[in-house]
């Protein structure tokens, strides 16, 4: 502790070892914890289907009822939520597409909440090739948990299923 | 010891260094255990990161500068042998 | 004052022997410093193990600065909401975003990205005409994230000036320490 140089970067390394070590206490004690939440999507129509042949595929716009509680998913080490409806089908190879997304951030707190009736889907399903027609679709809500420090979770919430229509809407 | 300008890349005393030593464990370790009590108990984990940066600060404050009280015992050096 | 005389203390007395032993002494540190990347490297699978986030494109998840652990194991597959670190063909930056859209298709990903802070999909960064990008183009996916620690790494490359004085400061060090003798 002689030297200036000595005084200077003991303290900085310990603290920053010392705020390391409680990070690592706090990452630890979140990776066990069960993740639950209660959602429920309804109710879903397609609105728009079309065959977009100028540039080789269809297109379609959903809308859906969406209800879900995330008051049990924050907890300390919880920065914020990424929720989003995943859409899945088989053509033959599997295909999975985002068509409406949400991020709730940790100090946002009035809607822990969500409720939405008839909700648009932000992005258009775009499908490479013409096979959607009267196929079985499989609309998932799936949450993906980003932390202050450490690891990063999915979860998956519940789903539905929905046929689309054998004709385009022109 | 130097002296003048270069005083302030500071050597201090023994008893000093051994002062500064445990000031800035305790400060760091101290601050750093409340601050994550506090988070602990509401449930945010900024008052932690808080805690470490600013105990941090304080503690190079008041350890790195060659401050008085840390040359209180200034070693005694023998006195020179007279020519004889 | 001290300090500084006793660093040049160090390289007056230094002879052929003190220098080559504290040379392989450095030689040892880089060498670890190397092994431990690789390894890390084949553990993930994938080029870049570590990276640092350069863009705001995924605020307010990942700002500058933050460094994400990837890793490019064929388990869990890779789905749609999955943050990855993918690269365009000859550009050198690495670019953090969520995949949108995936099709698999022959054994290989079609895969449409969007940064979370972009009000549009990143058709427009791709190389013109290019509608998707595909499993060659990933660098990996994140699994873990800690904030702020990479802004050092930053800042080394906005102010070269600090990457000069870094490494010139740590080869002094590596050649005056020395271990403490019984």
């Amino acid at each position: 502790m002689h030297s200036i140089l000595w005084r200077l970067n003991a303290p900085f390394f310990f603290g920053v070892i010392v705020l390391g070590i409680l990070t690592g206490i706090n990452v630890i004690s979140t990776y066990f914890v069960d993740y639950r939440v209660d959602t429920s999507i309804q109710n879903i129509h397609v609105n728009k289907f079309i065959n977009n042949s100028r540039f080789h595929w269809e297109e379609a716009e959903l809308s859906f009822d969406l209800k879900g509680d995330f008051s049990e998913v924050f907890n300390w080490n919880v920065n914020y939520i990424y929720i989003y409806v995943e859409l899945d089908y088989e053509s033959p190879m599997r295909n999975a597409i985002i068509i409406w997304d949400k991020i709730i951030p940790r100090f946002y707190y009035k809607p822990l909440k969500i409720e939405y009736k008839s909700e648009k889907g932000k992005y258009t399903l775009k499908n490479k090739g013409y096979n959607l027609r009267g196929k079985n679709v499989l609309a998932k809500i799936k949450l993906e948990i980003e932390p202050i420090a450490g690891f990063i979770f999915k979860i998956e919430g519940s789903h539905s299923n929905i046929t689309f229509p054998t004709n385009y809407s022109y | 010891m130097a002296r003048g300008f270069w005083n302030i890349m500071g050597e201090i005393d023994y008893v000093g260094q051994k002062k500064a030593e445990y000031l800035y464990k305790v400060i760091i370790l101290v601050s750093c255990l409340i601050g994550f009590a506090i988070s602990c108990i509401t449930k945010q984990f900024m008052y932690t990161g808080y805690a470490a940066m600013i105990s941090t600060i304080v503690s190079l404050i008041l350890v790195v500068p060659p401050w008085p009280w840390y040359k209180k015992n200034p070693l005694t050096w023998s006195s020179k042998p007279k020519k004889s | 004052m001290h300090v500084v005389t006793d660093t040049l203390n160090e390289f007056k007395i230094m002879d052929k022997r003190r220098f080559s032993h504290q040379f392989v002494n450095l030689c040892l540190v880089i060498a670890t410093a190397l092994m431990t990347w690789k390894g890390f490297m084949i553990s993930f699978n994938t080029e870049s193990p570590i990276v640092v986030v350069l863009s705001g494109s995924m605020e307010p998840a990942y700002y500058r600065g933050d460094i994400l652990f990837l890793e490019m194991w064929n388990y869990p597959p890779l789905q749609p909401g999955d943050v990855v670190v993918y690269k365009l063909g000859d550009r050198d930056i690495p670019i953090v975003h969520r995949i949108m859209n995936l099709h698999e298709e022959d054994d290989d990903y079609y895969i449409l990205t969007k940064g979370d802070n972009n009000k549009v999909n990143d058709r427009g960064l791709y190389t013109p005409g290019q509608l998707f990008i595909q499993k060659k183009d990933l660098l990996g996916r994140t699994w873990f994230y800690i904030p702020y620690v990479g802004i050092i790494t930053i800042w080394l490359a906005d102010y070269p000036i600090l990457k000069y004085l870094l490494i010139g400061g740590m080869v002094i060090i590596g050649l005056t320490s020395r271990e403490p003798q019984s």
